[in-house]
């Protein structure tokens, strides 16, 4: 799987128009269904493969993807199955609740601006933190 | 407070690394990416934007060479989200830095020269002496507007970068002279930083579209 590829498990006669906000591998098994057996398994089950990763932090979450929908004027393509995965990061399933819908505001911006100015207080705070102790300036 | 007026620009982050550099790519979360068919506000406002700009620029390149608008537009937006990302704060200005500014124009007006003196070398000397010159004046006029071709790409990446660095560096030392100050001067100085916030943010605005409109207007010299 080279950089820029569909997913393995991704198959275009099957699932239809590619959806990055979409988890085409084998549906997860909720914690409480997992015997006691299956639970090392369980732990590891995720593709450790660098795009992988990129792809999980990526994606988004089903029912905030319904949220989105609604808020959208459109019909997204397609309905969206249960395969989908929680992410950390969730790229798509924050640019589907406050970037794409039709009649987005201007929240997102607010967002990466705060985000952007927390980001750089913390990696300049050794420097920041010292200006309470200037004595002559 | 600071130990110097300029450390509001200094690139080192922690870790002894110019992490503050990282800024340059902010940008490139702002710009709306087109998902569906129907573009949603922000990518409507940003098709606006960059239409508005391609007509612009477009009756100043000419209609040849088509495509190069997307190089300036693309240059504006660079430039516009630096400059407007910088105003917010802890958020470092890169194009306040003339390592930034003038290693986008220096290779620019480089690539222009080139071309200009390789493909039209009449055209080009034809340049130096404006239409209508007096014939006394026309040595003087060479001397002049050759000058006037060498400095362009320091202007361009100093007009910028000073630009950035007038506006924060007022914004800063009023700002820092707010703990001395009684209530209701305070509250002065407040309104005061907020009406130069919105003056900042126009600034912002017009040097990125004067840097882009003048690399458009330097390119459709040179043929």
């Amino acid at each position: 799987m080279a950089i820029g590829d569909y997913p393995a498990e991704y198959n275009a006669k099957v699932h239809g128009p590619y959806d990055p906000a979409r988890f085409y591998g084998k549906p997860d098994t909720p914690f409480g269904q997992v015997r006691l057996g299956e639970i090392g398994s369980w732990l590891s089950r995720r593709n450790k493969h660098p795009s992988a990763v990129a792809g999980a932090i990526s994606r988004g979450n089903m029912s905030i993807m319904k949220y989105a929908k609604r808020r959208s004027d459109l019909n997204c393509v397609g309905d969206y199955p249960a395969e989908y995965e929680n992410s950390i990061l969730a790229w798509w399933r924050w640019q589907h609740k406050y970037v794409q819908p039709k009649r987005a505001g201007i929240a997102p911006f607010f967002q990466l601006v705060t985000g952007a100015m927390v980001f750089f207080y913390v990696i300049n705070y050794a420097k920041l933190s010292k200006h309470k102790n200037y004595k002559y300036h | 407070m600071m130990t110097n007026l300029f450390s509001s620009f200094d690139p080192t982050a922690s870790f002894n690394m110019s992490l503050n550099w990282l800024s340059i790519f902010l940008g490139l979360f702002f710009i709306p990416p087109a998902y569906w068919l129907i573009p949603s506000r922000h990518l409507w406002l940003w098709y606006k934007i960059i239409i508005t700009l391609h007509y612009e620029f477009k009756t100043l390149i000419g209609n040849e060479k088509k495509g190069s608008t997307l190089m300036m537009i693309s240059l504006f937006s660079m430039i516009m989200f630096n400059n407007i990302l910088g105003l917010c704060p802890y958020i470092f200005t890169s194009t306040s830095h003339l390592v930034m500014t003038l290693s986008l124009a220096l290779p620019m007006w480089f690539s222009f020269m080139i071309y200009g003196w390789l493909n039209n070398s009449t055209h080009m000397f034809a340049h130096l002496v404006p239409q209508g010159t007096p014939n006394i004046l026309m040595p003087f006029m060479v001397i002049i507007e050759t000058i006037s071709n060498i400095i362009r790409p320091g202007t361009l990446a100093i007009r910028l970068a000073a630009n950035m660095i007038a506006g924060h560096l007022l914004m800063t030392l009023l700002g820092n002279t707010g703990p001395n100050l009684t209530l209701i001067v305070l509250n002065i100085l407040l309104i005061l930083q907020i009406l130069l916030l919105i003056l900042e943010s126009a600034v912002a605005i017009i040097q990125s579209y004067v840097f882009a409109i003048l690399s458009t207007l330097y390119s459709s010299e040179i043929h």
